[in-house]
């Protein structure tokens, strides 16, 4: 359950720490009238808009989440929901953040040629996704 | 004979600008040396002390000071260019999202 709540937050804070260095960057650029200035860089003012909005996605859905677990009842004999609809909403979008910001970075540094690399880590990224979900609704590992 | 025109010394611009344009690679090499070196010295002497190193938090670290010091390059024209800025600023990213998701030492 650990593993479970540390991805989901470590999403959330990729999120904030990307958004976090390209607004101080931007900030720089405009208050010392920098000659060379981020903003010229069409990816990264797409990336900071679409973090915005998947922070604003992250919070509906953790107000949605958060509503689903408190009306939840359980009824004597019960081992578990039989949905685990809760456990549905929140981690693709907390990762999604990370993802983002990670295609960014990546074709960046390395161009196209090396997307297969970024499809194997996004791939990694949803097993776990996966497996921390079952742990966290079942109780148990999912093997 | 020099192996590239030497600049104007004697004023801090020439000292920085005109070095750089003579010599393209010399701010790139600035990064990447502030980069190992904080890197470097950081995981050698928290391993020296602890017994390990995390490295995760002393790539991003030296990252973002490495990043903090090609900001203030771009201050002026000619001492570095937007794609290395850009990479400085991809290499914070990566090194962010590896941070936040690594596991920690005590977990």
């Amino acid at each position: 359950m650990s593993g479970y709540i540390r991805l989901i937050s470590g999403g959330a804070f990729v999120a904030v720490f990307v958004l976090s260095i390209i607004i101080f960057a931007t900030q720089f650029a405009i208050d010392n009238d920098s000659d060379i200035s981020i903003v010229n860089d069409e990816r990264y003012t797409d990336l900071r808009s679409s973090l915005t909005n998947q922070l604003d996605d992250l919070k509906n859905d953790s107000v949605t989440s958060q509503d689903m677990l408190f009306k939840t009842t359980l009824e004597a004999g019960d081992e578990h929901s039989s949905t685990g609809a809760q456990f549905k909403i929140g981690p693709l979008t907390a990762l999604g953040l990370a993802i983002t910001s990670f295609n960014v970075g990546f074709y960046t540094i390395f161009g196209r040629e090396f997307s297969f690399l970024a499809t194997a880590l996004v791939s990694i990224l949803t097993f776990i996704i996966g497996y921390f979900t079952i742990k966290a609704w079942l109780g148990r590992s999912p093997e | 004979m020099a192996t590239f025109p030497f600049p104007n010394a004697t004023t801090p611009d020439g000292a920085l600008i005109g070095l750089s344009g003579s010599v393209p690679a010399l701010p790139i090499g600035i990064l990447v040396f502030s980069w190992l070196m904080i890197f470097l010295r950081g995981t050698t002497k928290q391993s020296q002390r602890f017994g390990y190193a995390d490295i995760p938090q002393w790539a991003t670290l030296s990252s973002l000071a490495v990043f903090l010091l090609a900001l203030i390059m771009t201050v002026v024209q000619g001492i570095i260019t937007l794609p290395i800025l850009i990479i400085t600023l991809s290499m914070t990213i990566l090194t962010g999202i590896w941070f936040f998701l690594s596991r920690g030492r005590y977990e």
